[in-house]
């Protein structure tokens, strides 16, 4: 830049001087040429002189003769000539005064020739018409001599001019060679100028021009550099939004891991209160066998009491047999009731002997039967899982079968004959038969081999579940179901859904085919003591009166059944009506016994036939 | 769109289910390939050849001989090179216990084997579909059995 504003100062320097010395120049030049036309003009001048002495001198001459051939021939035309020479004598007589204004010394030659015409012209000019003089040759000569008077006078002014002119034509051929010559300087000075101006200009233009095309150049690299930048922004705007979106999953995903190591640990730690729910039980076990080793020995410390009673008693009848001895009334009557005591007591005697052994041969049946139920619980636990395995496996080829018969229908049904349609259509629902068997199996064996994991669970929460799954048949059958006072309970909710799910099917299933079903799901607290009546007699826990039970009943409006069979509808494969009519693989119930079981509780039906029927189920609230 | 097709691996000892199987994918016309194994060890054995393209999606018998279904799962999710793949397990059981047994070990859906062709069809469908969203964690316990 700095470099840009010195040179801008020697640009302006070169120009003034320049331009200073062009207008000198031309003003130099202007007064050459000005010269130069007042020297051609001064030419002229001293031209226009010579050429008027010239026709002066003519003029005279032209008068002088046409006066003497006037005088020789008398002839007055040629007066009349002289008059005209005469006139333009006089013309240019005036011209020359005119013209001789600027020049004294010329002024003063006039002067003299003037006074010489006039002289010489005084014969010529009295001569007139019609008297014609007579030649007079002195005069004539006299007249010559006036003449070439005036002839030399004009001579010697035409000397003056020419004079004049020598010197102005000297000056005009130096002026004329000198102004062309400066007029070519400045044209070249000029034209230089202009060329040194145009280059000039032409790279300052051009510099320009590529100083705007640079900054152009670097204004769209700027707007080039700002958009990527805005790029550049919006991505890693949009960066750091997926950062926060993928952080938020991450720390969902982090929420989940917890929850499912949590779980873990529940697990965990529910397998070690199992294990130790085990060790205690067989610690139980052990205590009850003690515990039966102490009865025994009671036993028998009882029958040693007993037979000291018996001693007791003997030493009491010799003391009443003393009374009676006192007492005379009923002595005979107290012999006799002291014999038949006596006797009794001998009877008590063998009776004591007869319970120890007794008691002895119990010990050895219990630590049989003990023996036996270990046993079982091992034949049982074998059962049931080849029970689990054999239907789990029965499954796969049955739903070949079920697979490739629906490939059947969809494809090559058509190429069936009707008959070939009924039959094949039977025998895909003697598959379907034997998979809902197989499925119920599965389930009733599932229900005694799943661990039993008790959970706090909402009961209303399991109904609804049941109640969206069943909806389709709900919708169709115009079922309606009310469930009042729903409990949270302790239970395995695995298990406890597929209770309610049977219960709630099963009322949907054996429902009067004029009224819509209505199912209503109930519960409240009891206390033991207050069971006592309404449970059979071999409920296990029969004897828990402090405890607290859940009651839950499930009514219905349905067909019901006949009082008789209440207790067999509970038991597996049992149905109490033609496929035909109603489905079903008679498991259902079964395993509700079952899961109710699991739970520690009982269940039992109440019905009539068309008059719906009732379950009532219970097990230890929490 | 000249996309290479999307191939799918089953794993099943069952000859039958993986015939239908292939069929019913055939049947969807997804543009999809299907890459069958007969047990564990074998599955194992491709997946682990270095030239062996990662499946878009692997179904996974539980019962099979010599390994079986869940120790693939294992196998794969400990593996750094197989961990994504997304894995439906396949299986005739419908037992809380395998379910949950899966889902802990890293299953990212279950379809018990229906006994119906069109149903297959249906599952089938909607798992390749929807494969990706079960990619991503945290899929939710809810929608990990394929209920049809």
């Amino acid at each position: 830049m700095k470099k840009n504003r010195h040179s801008l100062l020697e640009v302006r320097l070169i120009y003034v001087i320049t331009t200073i010395f062009l207008v000198g120049l031309s003003i130099y030049l202007f007064f050459q040429i000005k010269n130069l036309i007042d020297i051609s003009n001064w030419v002229n001048h001293t031209n226009q002189v010579n050429q008027s002495l010239q026709k002066l001198s003519s003029s005279l001459l032209e008068a002088e003769s046409e006066h003497r051939g006037y005088l020789l021939s008398g002839e007055a035309v040629m007066l009349e000539k002289r008059d005209l020479a005469l006139n333009s004598l006089k013309v240019e007589q005036h011209l020359l005064d005119s013209l001789l204004k600027d020049n004294p010394e010329q002024i003063q030659n006039l002067k003299k020739l003037n006074l010489a015409i006039v002289e010489g012209l005084v014969n010529i000019k009295n001569t007139s018409a019609g008297k014609v003089p007579e030649y007079d040759k002195v005069g004539s000569i006299e007249e010559a001599k006036k003449i070439a008077y005036v002839k030399h006078h004009i001579e010697v002014m035409r000397k003056a001019e020419n004079q004049l002119l020598t010197l102005r034509t000297k000056d005009y051929t130096q002026l004329s060679f000198k102004t062309p010559f400066f007029l070519t300087v400045l044209s070249v000075c000029a034209l230089l100028m202009l060329l040194v101006s145009y280059f000039r200009i032409n790279t300052e233009l051009h510099n320009t021009q590529n100083l705007q095309h640079e900054l152009l150049f670097e204004n769209v690299e700027k707007g080039k550099r700002a958009a990527e930048l805005v790029i550049a922004n919006i991505e890693l705007i949009y960066e750091n939004k997926e950062k926060e979106k993928r952080a938020a999953e991450l720390v969902i995903a982090n929420n989940e891991l917890v929850f499912q190591n949590g779980e873990k640990e529940k697990r965990a730690a529910e397998l070690i209160i199992a294990n130790k729910e085990l060790v205690f039980e067989n610690e139980d076990k052990e205590k009850r066998a003690a515990e039966l080793v102490i009865a025994n020995v009671e036993l028998l410390f009882q029958n040693g009491e007993k037979e000291k009673r018996a001693a007791e008693l003997v030493i009491a009848n010799k003391e009443l047999f003393f009374q009676n001895g006192e007492k005379e009334k009923r002595a005979a009557e107290l012999v006799i009731a002291n014999k038949e005591l006596f006797f009794q007591n001998g009877e008590k005697e063998k009776r004591a002997a007869e319970l120890v052994i007794a008691n002895k041969e119990l010990f050895f049946q219990n630590g049989e039967k003990e023996k036996r139920a270990s046993e079982l619980i091992v034949a049982n636990k074998e059962l049931e899982s080849l029970n689990y395995i054999s239907s789990h496996d029965l499954q796969e080829p049955l739903r070949s079968i079920q697979m490739f018969a629906s490939r059947i229908v969809g494809k090559d049904y058509e190429n069936l004959t009707d008959n070939g349609k009924s039959y094949f259509k039977k025998m895909q629902n003697a598959a379907v038969r034997m998979q809902t068997l197989l499925d119920d199996l599965l389930n009733y064996s599932r229900t005694n081999n799943e661990v039993r994991k008790f959970k706090r669970t909402n009961l209303n929460t399991i109904v609804d579940e049941i109640i969206a799954d069943l909806k389709e048949t709900i919708d169709e059958k115009q079922a309606t179901i009310e469930t009042i006072d729903l409990p949270v309970v302790d239970i395995i909710p695995f298990q406890f859904r597929q209770l309610i799910h049977n219960l709630i099917s099963n009322a949907l299933k054996f429902s009067n085919s004029d009224t819509p079903p209505h199912i209503q799901i109930k519960s409240n607290v009891v206390q033991g003591d207050e069971l006592e009546s309404e449970l059979p007699s071999d409920w296990p826990e029969k004897g828990l009166r402090e405890a607290k039970y859940c009651h839950i009943v499930v009514s219905d409006n349905g067909i019901g059944f006949e009082p008789e069979y209440s207790e067999k509808i509970f038991e597996v494969f049992q149905r109490l009506h033609g496929r035909e009519k109603y489905k079903g693989t008679g498991m259902g119930l079964a395993i509700v016994k079952k899961i109710v079981e699991n739970h520690n509780g009982v269940i039992t039906a109440t019905s009539e036939l068309n008059k719906g029927a009732k379950f009532d189920i219970y097990f230890p609230f929490n | 769109m000249n996309t290479p097709p999307l191939t799918i691996v089953i794993a099943d000892d069952d000859e039958d289910d993986r015939q239908l199987f292939s069929e019913a994918l055939d049947e969807l016309k997804l543009k999809t390939s299907v890459y069958t194994v007969k047990d564990g060890v074998e599955l194992m054995d491709y997946l682990s050849k270095e030239e062996t393209p990662m499946p878009y999606l692997l179904f996974l018998d539980l019962n099979m001989p010599r390994k079986n279904g869940l120790q693939c799962l294992k196998e794969i999710r400990q593996s750094e090179r197989l961990k994504e793949i997304v894995v439906t397990i396949y299986s005739t059981s419908s037992s809380e216990k395998d379910i949950e047994e899966t889902f802990q070990s890293g299953a990212n859906g279950y379809l018990k084997k229906p006994n119906n062709f069109g149903m297959l069809k249906k599952a089938l469908h909607k798992i390749v579909m929807y494969a990706h969203v079960y990619r991503d964690p945290p899929f939710n316990k809810a929608n990990f059995l394929f209920k049809v």
